[in-house]
């Protein structure tokens, strides 16, 4: 056997785990913990007291404006939002988690890590073959960067940020992508039949055929949105409805006492069950599957019947 | 409580498009692919590949361990076999060799006894011859003492002794006629 030593190469045997190893192991998970501690702080720091039940998007932190002043508005101004910052967090946090499962690999005696990354690898990879069949060796890590992306984007609502899954210009953009490579995949197959593709089965329905074309990603990309941003909508109001009882029923007590919003506790919790992590990981799910049942389809000759 | 550093203090509607948002999105994504396929996925299936390449190396080496020793088991069984009849061997060897030897003491003993036997023989013939002469030389003797007698006179022993004799060896013609 030879083995390559690089750096981040997969020990032979199960040998005592290094001091470095342990090491960089609490290194990467502090700095995995660290975006989504700062989120909060940033969260804590920024975000003004709501007066009333507001249902609104992310919150503009401030605005860039590109030099060109002919430009529309609208391509001019890039408002950064807590949409993009908590992405950046959310990627920050995905960066350390994989360093973190990956630190000190081994061919034997695995850590818990390494069963988990293993895990990840391997139903990923399950996953895609399951749906797509043989030769989408690429796309493994692109539905896994999806499936991770989305779900841990919706799961910010759990530490009290906003998902950034809940604004459309985010799973838009993704949608978007997705609608490049599915016209990318049905290309590969030569412009020509692509194009006859939209005269089928008559070319009475090409211009109904162009729209479902279009309309691929505007579903997916509203699907995911709507149930995100509905759910955090549904906590909002939830949560007012129950301060209102609240103070209904406590009202008459003493003091702050009556100011105590004792039906706040608990059942939100439970709403955030479903609505966040139930919901967040589904549409994840969903996002991706689709996104492979598309593309797949889109393959004509990787089709077997 | 007012928003606080550079805030604008300022909201999204809930459903408004911006251009650059989404290309932020979309790099954010293509972003985390890289990512995930360097970080995640390549050492990942490296370990997994690695690990499936040492199965099979130990694999390779338990047969080539059993190959071995089934050869060796071979050949201890050949040399067993070889062994045992080389025992054999010598044990025959020794047994015809102890054979031949009994015979050839057997032999030696008969010989031996018939030798012993001629000598004795020879022997008692010698005896005899010895005894008849003794038994010729009394009868000259005692003859000439007869005739003495007889005559009555003294016989000059060497005048007639050759007289006797010649009677005897006339005697012994005679008998053997």
């Amino acid at each position: 056997m030879k083995t390559e030593p690089t750096k981040t190469d997969a020990r032979e045997t199960d040998a005592p785990i290094s001091r470095r190893d342990r090491f960089l192991t609490r290194l990467w998970l502090v700095l995995m913990l660290l975006p989504l501690v700062g989120g909060m702080l940033l969260n804590l720091v920024l975000t003004p007291p709501s007066e009333g039940i507001t249902v609104t998007g992310a919150q503009i932190y401030f605005t860039l404006s590109l030099p060109f002043e002919n430009l529309p508005a609208p391509i001019r101004d890039l408002p950064i939002t807590e949409s993009q910052v908590n992405s950046a967090l959310v990627l920050l946090f995905l960066f350390f988690f994989c360093l973190f499962l990956t630190q000190g690999l081994r061919t034997r005696g695995k850590s818990a890590r390494q069963v988990l990354a293993e895990f990840i690898v391997e139903k990923v990879e399950g996953f895609v073959s399951g749906t797509m069949g043989a030769g989408y060796d690429g796309f493994p890590p692109f539905v896994c960067a999806i499936l991770m992306l989305s779900a841990f984007s919706s799961l910010l609502s759990l530490l009290g940020l906003y998902p950034p899954t809940s604004d459309i210009n985010v799973v838009g953009g993704w949608a978007i992508l997705v609608f490049f490579m599915i016209t990318r995949y049905k290309l590969k197959a030569g412009f020509g039949s692509y194009v006859k593709g939209f005269l089928e089965p008559i070319p009475v329905l090409a211009p109904f055929n162009v729209l479902s074309e279009f309309s691929t990603p505007i579903s997916m990309a509203f699907r995911h949105f709507g149930n995100v941003m509905s759910g955090g909508v549904i906590a909002t109001l939830v949560y007012a409805g129950l301060a209102g009882l609240s103070t209904i029923v406590f009202g008459w007590l003493p003091g702050f006492l009556g100011e105590i919003p004792f039906f706040q506790i608990g059942l939100p919790a439970v709403l955030s069950v479903y609505f966040d992590l139930f919901s967040g990981c589904l549409q994840a799910f969903i996002f991706a599957m689709l996104t492979m049942l598309y593309i797949s389809l889109a393959a004509p000759e990787k089709e077997s019947a | 409580m007012t928003h606080l550093l550079f805030a604008e203090g300022k909201f999204l509607e809930v459903i408004s498009v911006n251009f650059w948002q989404m290309i932020i999105s979309i790099l954010n994504l293509v972003i985390l692919y890289f990512i995930l396929k360097k970080f995640l996925f390549k050492p990942v299936k490296r370990t997994l590949e690695k690990r499936r390449q040492q199965v099979d190396d130990l694999y390779g080496s338990a047969e080539t361990a059993k190959a071995e020793a089934e050869s060796a088991k071979e050949e201890y069984t050949a040399k067993l076999d070889r062994a045992d009849e080389s025992a054999r061997k010598i044990v025959s060897d020794a047994t015809r060799r102890a054979n031949e030897r009994a015979e050839e003491i057997v032999d030696e003993a008969k010989s031996e006894a018939d030798r012993l036997r001629r000598r004795a023989d020879e022997e008692i013939a010698q005896e005899k011859k010895k005894a008849l002469n003794e038994i010729k030389n009394d009868i000259s003797d005692i003859s000439v003492e007869i005739a003495e007698k007889v005559v009555g006179r003294e016989i000059r022993e060497e005048d007639h002794r050759e007289m006797i004799d010649a009677f005897i060896r006339d005697l012994e013609d005679g008998d053997r006629v």
